[in-house]
């Protein structure tokens, strides 16, 4: 199965541009002490607000920083918050779907309500609220946009498994004697990975999105750590006298985050089961 | 012979909205240790329900058994808790569907979901007892069919599968609901005669739930009719076939074709 995955993956180009990039980013951040020429904390007043050169490939900010070197630190903040966020809300967004798609009833009627009182809130305002009454960390930052973005993907999960439930297999195991527990796991779970493992690749470049998001506004990662995001904010004041300080660590975030919606659509095609061969 | 399974006065309805549709209504069937029972009837009479509630295996939301008793061992299986009636299923009653396809799941070689079933079943050495298992429903390329997807061998291949699963804890009772419908002619004979055999083997009982009229002659001793939701005739099959009482049986057996007409 998964080498007609990996063979089909292979022929689709967007999709195969996607997975070389975030491979490109994820080797990036891992190795982002290596890599970068400075170090991206340490000022140099002398130096401000340069040009890019050859000394400093993205120019400097207001502090005399290496914005290369900073937009390279910041892709781990990205990447991490991205892909722990969704991780959360995958979890989330699996367990509640799995849930009520299963139990149905009055449990399935308590569940998707609330799941729609949930997507009725502007999600920027719920995440402004929590930010409020939490201290804005990285760790805060991941968990909030975690746990505000798992409706969509509960939604999905709950109509794959009302498909499901109805097969005969499921049936069948019951007839085994397979406990509720364990279907749900070892017999529904894997039958509807695939529209989950589609709508998390995407969500990853919406969490980083919001990330960008809240840092720009203050709320997300704290300065003096880099993220794409508070980059950006220092970035928004000298718009019209350093260019490079806001189109680097913006044409990061598009990058990245078409990196992984391309590859969230090639999974999509990829994991269709209409297709053959 | 021994009482194994009585139902007493069973009724099932199923219920959408406001409109209620009684599927089985006040039906008394016996199932004596170690004999085949044929359940025979049009689509849509209700037997499906009847092989289904005897596990409950209704969908809860739609169908609710309203009254009646299903004894089996002595221990009414409606008012048994979950816990024990999961233990029952698999254990003490096995299952076979009609469809052998969609009944294994699509996601797993038939290797992990045999051993998955027996790992339940607390059974030691699962990768060898499904070996066991496969050459005892007459499977003999053991090695590819557990590294097999479903979809990756014959639908007389699947259907043995299931049955392998279905005996693998030594039932007592074995529900087979329509389990050759969707398989061709030949191959519905090997498996009927390797169920009989199986039967004689484990000494099990079988619940056979079919329309085909042949397969219940050729293979069962006694045979309930079912039409409409009420069990309309039940009896030695040999009589039942030739002097038919109840006037839907006679429509039944002329419904029959022949191949001498």
């Amino acid at each position: 199965m998964l080498i007609i995955y990996w063979r089909r993956l292979l022929k689709n180009r967007l999709a195969l541009a996607g997975t070389f990039f975030i491979t490109l980013l994820i080797m990036i951040a891992v190795l982002a002490p290596w890599l970068s020429p400075r170090d991206p904390l340490q000022q140099d007043l002398l130096s401000r607000l340069q040009s890019p050169s050859r000394v400093h490939f993205f120019g400097t900010d207001d502090l005399g920083r290496d914005v290369f070197s900073r937009v390279l630190y910041g892709t781990r903040v990205s990447l991490t918050v991205g892909i722990l966020a969704v991780l959360i809300s995958v979890l989330v967004g699996t367990s509640i779907g799995l849930l009520s798609g299963y139990l149905g009833g009055w449990w399935d009627g308590v569940l998707m309500r609330s799941v729609d009182v949930l997507l009725c809130f502007p999600v920027i305002f719920l995440i402004l609220m929590a930010v409020a009454f939490l201290e804005p960390s990285i760790n805060n930052v991941m968990i909030i946009i975690g746990l505000t973005s798992w409706m969509g993907l509960s939604r999905l999960v709950r109509g794959e498994v009302l498909s499901l439930k109805e097969r005969d297999f499921i049936q069948a195991a019951k007839a085994l004697g397979v406990p509720s527990r364990r279907i749900l796991i070892v017999h529904l779970l894997p039958n509807a990975i695939s529209p989950i493992v589609v709508s998390a690749t995407l969500g990853v470049g919406g969490a980083i999105l919001t990330e960008a998001a809240l840092s720009f506004l203050g709320l997300g990662v704290q300065p003096p750590m880099p993220s794409w995001g508070n980059i950006l904010t220092v970035g928004k004041d000298y718009m019209h006298i350093a260019w490079w300080l806001s189109i680097f660590p913006g044409l990061a975030i598009l990058v990245t985050v078409l990196a992984f919606n391309l590859l969230g659509e090639g999974l999509r095609d990829v994991l269709d089961p209409r297709l053959e061969t | 012979m021994s009482r194994l399974l009585e139902i007493q006065n069973l009724s099932v309805e199923y219920r959408r909205g406001r409109q209620v549709i009684p599927a089985v209504r006040h039906v008394n069937l016996t199932v004596e240790a170690g004999e085949t029972l044929g359940l025979v009837g049009e689509s849509g009479c209700g037997k499906s329900t009847l092989a289904l509630s005897i596990l409950k295996l209704l969908p809860e939301t739609e169908a609710k058994i309203t009254g009646g008793r299903i004894v089996f061992e002595g221990r009414n299986l409606l008012q048994s808790p979950v816990e024990t009636l999961r233990k029952i299923r698999g254990e003490r009653i096995g299952m076979i569907f009609q469809d052998p396809f969609s009944s294994l799941n699509p996601v797993f070689t038939i290797g992990n979901q045999m051993t998955e079933t027996l790992v339940w079943h607390n059974l030691s050495h699962p990768s060898r007892k499904a070996r066991e298992l496969l050459a005892q429903v007459q499977l003999t390329d053991a090695e590819r069919i557990l590294s097999s997807y479903p979809h990756q061998i014959s639908g007389g291949q699947r259907q043995r599968v299931m049955i392998a699963l279905a005996i693998c804890a030594k039932p007592k009772l074995l529900i087979a609901d329509e389990p050759t419908t969707a398989l061709d002619v030949t191959i519905q004979k090997e498996i009927m005669d390797l169920l009989i055999q199986l039967q004689k083997e484990l000494n099990m009982s079988v619940i056979l739930v079919t329309h085909n009229l042949a397969l219940v002659s050729q293979n069962t001793k006694r045979c309930a009719v079912m039409n409409a939701g009420e069990i309309v005739e039940e009896g030695m099959t040999g009589d039942v076939i030739q002097h038919p009482h109840h006037p839907y049986t006679q429509t039944l057996l002329r419904c029959v074709p022949s191949l001498a007409r």
